[in-house]
């Protein structure tokens, strides 16, 4: 604008005492687009309006197809959790099976009686002190769980086959889990509604403020396409699911302080 | 008052005064005593009370401490010393924390003094508390009063502070317990003593910020003058309050000024002792003392009755027995058993009276002799008169006949004439003696003086005006309603008779005879008196002497009669007389029988000892 | 299938006597009538909407069965049953718990209800909380008193804390999206101006600012303003005015319009609802509502009044003083995880709960 302001022979100038003072705001209403105009000069103040009208099919009735996206709170526990993920019950049709990768350990969940209770747990052996800002993710396809220096390995829906050990660390890979220089931590997701695929991103805080999802067409749009929803606190993780329409994440809670392993899933309409 | 009531009264006021003494020493003993006890039962209590206050304090310090110390404050203080933190989400947290912590009173505040949330007042979010963030060591200061503003206005609240510190910011919890009627409520008390808070937030005094544990006090203006002086100077101090006229309504109030952070006085504890207990009590002891006392009083009094008669009755027979023997029962003997000073004077009582009698007796009998004496030589006198005659005319006969026997025939008649009447004198003589010894002994009945007295005045009548004789005037003064006596009429009238004789023969050249009745304490008097010549001390002195007579004529006999019949009447008989004015009879006689046995009357002891 | 909403005080009588409410029956109404007149009136029947009263019971219950012959399609749903005299709080949990699919949550319960794991709806603001001077009040219609408690109001803290950032600062009396000019009505509070005009103000009198007994958003934000004007030294104290209070004033049966005298306030809150996204029918709408209470009479805008005319007569009120615009708050939904095709309702319009559905399929352990 200010390019075309200059091109219509206007100059910026500084703030002088003693002038008027005019600050044009461009606003719109529920039907029009409208131009404010208010022109200070000393204590006296004119607002000077123009409107003008917006197409107003393009506001009332017509909206986009919006989405909703859902929280399903799955697991939390005052030990932190880089990554978890549901997998089908290698033991048991019908049921799941829970495995949270911890920093020291990765753990397996049988669901009981409606509640997730302990089934195995294998101590991760690391080749140097736990890192601070340590990071992992869990490939339940693949049946690993990865750490900078450490990995799991084995048929996650029989946990008595996994494995863990050690591993030295690959150049880079710090940088690339550490959860603290990730600025924005996004998923992609396929879409059931408009059939073209979503972006889940977060916000871009750190570990001391509250956090938020956000869906967007695609990563480069402002315009978000569904009412974010707001965490407790940051959001430490952010992985797309096996079946590409839900996201897995982890969280904190910043009042309780426990880490929280949540589904995401992103349903029609408002 | 007889003998044994002022011995009972005196014994009566021994004992009351030494009941009283008694009583009196007991109540103040007691009073004081009770003081004491009341006082250091009440300094006990006022400490134990200042503990009950100091250990609210320390109870608060701990619950804030407690809340600060609580791990979702820490996150909270953690949180918070974040930049850019965002505070709005801990705006409603206080109210939970503090109504779980029972607290009236709770602020979290920011290391800038600016409230992140309030429990009592919750719109206050954001304004600023800078008192808490003076630079005090909040550790080490312990609870404190303090004046707080509240939605309902000013108010007193028991505060502390605790501080969490993360990294250099800090979190203040300040939190409190107001100071009102719930907190007075919840103090332990004895059932005689209660707490008020004055609560001094405005600059007069308000009656209706002096609060008990029910809230407002009644008469919460008689507290005025305590408040003024501890607002003036706080101190610790007592004071007394009596709600009405009975001391038992009265309270003590221990004062203790209630002070803040700055030694400003925020508020006034009033610790009132009720002295109704302490007051009944002593009433009750008092009341005790009283009934005992009275009951020993009345001991006391049937006690001293006793030993009043018992001392007395001794001394109450010999008052009789002397009663008795003025009566003129002489023979009276008093019958005391013991060997005390009464016996001992009941016995010589007996002895006087024993010696009396014998005195008597002798008197009587020396009376007698010399009675006997005096009618001997009476009758020697008048008998010698006659007999002088008849011997003189033996000798003329004897004489005639030897000498002159031609004329012994007409000396033998004229001697004869001279005998016989000489004869005659001494048969009258012979007659008057016997007469007044065969004067019987009187056959009493009731007998009226005054009808005595006018018959004999009537019958004696025409002599007073007699012809050839000055004229004596009767005077008759006859008392009315004179009660009747126990006599002899006949005998007594002829005393009268006697009397009125001797007083005609007195007045010669005539007078007045006055006859005077009156009425005694036990007797009836008579006077006869009259204006004749007198008599004079010696002739009084022996008128009443049988033949003794200042007349020419006459035997002598008649007031000598007139004493006799008076005596055996049990009376008394009395004249008073100057030469030239007359002489006047008083003649007492008693109105009930007079005694006439001679057999001893013994008082004896009553109710004899077994 | 079903879907549960729990909606708060449908009783009939109350809702006559709190017209802010009555949007809550206007909601109800606008699932069993066809459409509405241009006044807003219901037109045809009850049952000729998408749904048909099925079971009724006053305060407590209803249920709604779909509608077979509604014009424009049957509901999704078969059935919805409706649970009145909820508390907020527990509606809240009965999200959390999945024993409701729908609730109406207050705006200052959005952030704790979505930190609890709800799934939140917000709307734009469309609801006005405004002070308002009730007209007759001597003490009130001092102009320096209006000014300084105007001035003294902290909106930002209002919208910050009590609303915990669902909602904001209001200046005018339509919001940014709906006016475009609301950024000129300004919303910054000036304790210092505040105190500076109340001292000229003699004698002081006590002000009571009332609000709705059974509203703790007004109760909260009528506190506020107390501690604010207390900062700038203003004497007021908030007071609750009874339901019955309300009731006297609104005459009974003559209509939701009150009467201000029955009020024993100088000033009190007000909700004022958007009835339309247009401008100038919601303020048009506002002025027959605030007219009798603050003895505002404005000259009726046309529905289609520009946007220079609509902010004149806004600017005209709002310098009057009689009415502060303090908060917009949105309309805020809770939805439970199975209901789909949720649409955010604009202003005025009704709860479109005949266009939702719900997934069996979505299951939460």
């Amino acid at each position: 604008m200010v390019e075309d302001l200059t091109g219509l022979g206007f100059s910026m100038t500084q703030k002088l005492p003693g002038e008027a003072q005019l600050q044009l705001t461009l606003s719109e209403s529920a039907e029009d687009y409208v131009w404010v105009a208010e022109i200070r000069h000393g204590e006296a103040r004119e607002v000077v309006i123009v409107s003008a009208v917006r197409d107003l099919v393009e506001k009332a009735g017509a909206r986009k197809a919006s989405l909703t996206l859902q929280r399903k709170l799955v697991w939390e526990q005052d030990e932190r959790i880089l990554d978890f993920a549901l997998v089908p019950d290698g033991n048991a049709a019908g049921a799941s099976i829970l495995v949270v990768l911890q920093p020291d350990k990765i753990a397996f969940y049988d669901h009981r009686a409606e509640a997730w209770h302990l089934n195995r747990e294998i101590a991760i052996p690391h080749a140097r002190p736990v890192q601070r800002n340590v990071g992992g993710r869990i490939d339940p396809q693949a049946g690993t769980a990865t750490l900078v220096d450490g990995v799991c390995a084995g048929d996650f829906q029989r946990p008595e086959t996994v494995t863990c050990k050690s591993v030295p660390s690959a150049p880079g890979a710090d940088l690339a889990m550490m959860q603290g220089s990730i600025v924005e931590s996004d998923a992609a997701l396929a879409s059931t509604c408009s059939g073209s695929p979503l972006m889940l991103s977060t916000g871009s805080g750190d570990w001391t403020v509250r956090d938020f999802i956000q869906a967007y067409e695609d990563k480069n749009q402002r315009e978000p396409i569904a009412q974010p929803i707001q965490f407790p606190g940051p959001i430490l993780a952010l992985w797309p699911a096996e079946d590409g329409k839900t996201a897995r994440l982890v969280s904190r809670n910043l009042q309780t302080g426990a880490y929280e392993a949540s589904i995401v899933s992103v349903s029609c309409g408002d | 008052m007889t003998f044994r009531s002022k011995l009972f009264v005196n014994f009566m006021l021994a004992l009351l005064l030494s009941v009283g003494l008694v009583t009196a020493g007991v109540t103040v003993v007691t009073r004081h005593a009770f003081d004491e006890i009341n006082r250091e039962h009440t300094d006990a209590l006022v400490s134990q009370f200042q503990k009950e206050f100091d250990r609210r304090g320390h109870d608060v310090l701990n619950r804030v401490q407690g809340i600060a110390d609580a791990e979702p404050t820490v996150r909270m203080a953690i949180d918070l010393s974040r930049p850019n933190a965002d505070i709005s989400v801990y705006v409603n947290d206080a109210r939970g924390v503090a109504q779980s912590h029972q607290l009236d009173f709770l602020d979290f505040v920011g290391t800038d003094g600016s409230i992140i949330s309030s429990a009592e007042w919750s719109a206050r979010f954001g304004y600023k508390m800078e008192w808490v963030t003076q630079k005090e060591d909040w550790a080490t200061r312990g609870s404190f009063l303090m004046k707080l503003d509240t939605q309902e206005g000013p108010a007193l609240a028991l505060m502390a502070v605790a501080t969490v510190r993360v990294g250099d910011k800090d979190l203040y919890v300040v939190g409190g317990e107001r100071l009102g009627k719930e907190f007075l409520a919840s103090l332990v008390l004895p059932s005689n003593m209660r707490a008020l808070l004055y609560l001094n937030l405005v600059p007069k005094f308000e009656p209706a910020n002096l609060i008990d544990s029910a809230g407002p006090v009644n008469e919460a203006e008689r507290f005025e003058p305590v408040i003024e002086r501890e607002r003036t100077q706080p101190v610790v101090q007592t004071a007394k309050i009596d709600w009405t006229f009975d001391a038992a309504s009265a309270e003590i109030f221990h004062v203790i000024p209630q002070l803040g952070r700055q030694n400003e006085l925020l508020g006034v504890l009033l610790i009132g002792d009720s002295q109704r207990s302490v007051v009944t009590l002593e009433r009750h002891i008092l009341w005790l003392a009283v009934g005992v006392a009275a009951i020993g009083i009345l001991f006391g009094l049937m006690l001293s009755w006793w030993v009043a008669a018992r001392v007395t009755r001794p001394v109450q027979k010999l008052a009789a027995g002397a009663r008795e023997v003025s009566e003129g029962n002489w023979n009276t003997r008093v019958v005391v058993r013991g060997r005390d000073e009464v016996g001992q004077l009941a016995q010589s009582f007996n002895q006087m009276t024993q010696q009396l009698v014998d005195q008597r007796e002798r008197l009587i009998q020396a009376e007698r002799v010399a009675a006997w004496r005096e009618v001997a030589r009476r009758l020697a006198h008048e008998l010698k008169n006659p007999l002088f005659p008849l011997q003189t005319t033996v000798e003329n006969l004897q004489r005639a006949s030897s000498q002159n026997p031609e004329q012994f025939e007409e000396v033998f008649r004229e001697s004869t004439g001279i005998l016989l009447s000489e004869i005659e004198n001494l048969k009258a003589i012979v007659g008057r003696f016997s007469d007044f010894a065969k004067m019987p002994q009187p056959e009493l009945g009731p007998v009226d003086l005054n009808t005595i007295v006018r018959n004999v005045e009537k019958l004696f009548e025409a002599q007073f005006s007699a012809v050839g004789r000055p004229p004596i005037t009767p005077e008759l003064h006859l008392a009315e309603g004179l009660p009747t006596i126990q006599a002899d009429a006949t005998l007594l009238r002829r005393a009268v008779e006697n009397l009125i004789l001797n007083a005609m023969d007195a007045m010669p050249a005539g007078g007045v005879l006055m006859l005077r009745t009156t009425n005694g304490d036990g007797d009836v008097h008579l006077e006869v008196s009259d204006t004749g010549t007198g008599l004079t001390p010696e002739e009084t002195e022996r008128i009443f002497t049988p033949y003794y007579t200042t007349k020419q004529h006459g035997t002598g006999l008649g007031l000598a009669i007139v004493q006799a019949i008076v005596a055996d009447h049990g009376g008394r008989i009395s004249v008073e007389s100057e030469t030239g004015v007359g002489t006047a009879f008083h003649v007492e006689l008693p109105t009930r029988p007079p005694h006439h046995q001679a057999a001893p009357v013994v008082i004896e002891e009553e109710n004899e000892e077994a | 299938m079903e879907i549960g909403a729990i909606i708060h005080s449908l009783d009939p009588a109350v809702a006559a006597a709190n017209p802010e409410e009555a949007g809550a029956k206007g909601e109800l109404d606008a699932l069993l009538y066809d459409r509405r007149s241009e006044n807003g009136d219901f037109v045809g029947t009850a049952g000729s909407g998408p749904f048909r009263l099925s079971a009724w019971e006053s305060g407590k219950s209803a249920v709604f069965a779909a509608n077979e012959d509604y014009r424009e399609g049957r509901p999704f749903v078969d059935s919805i049953e409706i649970q009145m005299g909820r508390s907020a709080h527990d509606r809240v949990l009965d999200l959390e718990l999945n024993k409701a699919d729908f609730a109406q949550i207050p705006a200052e319960l959005a952030r704790q209800a979505a930190d609890r794991g709800v799934r939140v709806s917000a709307s734009r603001p469309n609801e006005l909380l405004a002070l308002v001077f009730l007209t007759g009040r001597g003490t009130t219609e001092n102009v320096r008193v209006r000014e300084a408690i105007a001035r003294s109001i902290n909106r930002a803290a209002i919208v910050n804390f009590i609303l915990q950032k669902e909602g904001e600062p209001a200046g005018g009396l339509l919001p940014q999206w709906s006016s475009g000019t609301a950024f000129l009505f300004s919303t910054e509070a000036d304790a210092r101006g505040a105190k500076e005009i109340w001292a000229q103000v003699s004698p002081s009198p006590k002000l009571v600012l009332g609000y709705d007994s059974a509203d703790t958003l007004e109760q909260s934000v009528a506190e506020r303003i107390v501690v604010d004007a207390k900062e700038a030294g203003i004497s007021l104290v908030s007071r609750a005015i009874s339901a019955s209070e309300k009731a006297n004033a609104h005459g009974g049966s003559e209509g939701p319009t009150p009467h201000s005298e029955a009020i024993h306030a100088d000033a009190r809150l007000v909700r004022l609802r958007m009835p339309s996204p247009l401008p100038s029918v919601s303020l048009a709408a506002f002025i027959d509502r605030l007219g009798p209470l603050a003895g505002i009479n404005g000259s009726p805008l046309p529905k289609s009044a520009s946007p220079e005319d609509v902010y004149d007569s806004e600017r005209s009120i709002i310098n009057g003083g009689s009415v502060v615009p303090l908060v917009w708050l949105p309309q805020v939904y809770g939805l439970s995880a199975r209901v789909r095709d949720w649409k955010q309702p604009a202003a005025g319009e009704g709860w479109p709960l005949a266009d939702v559905w719900l997934d069996s399929t979505t299951d939460v352990h």
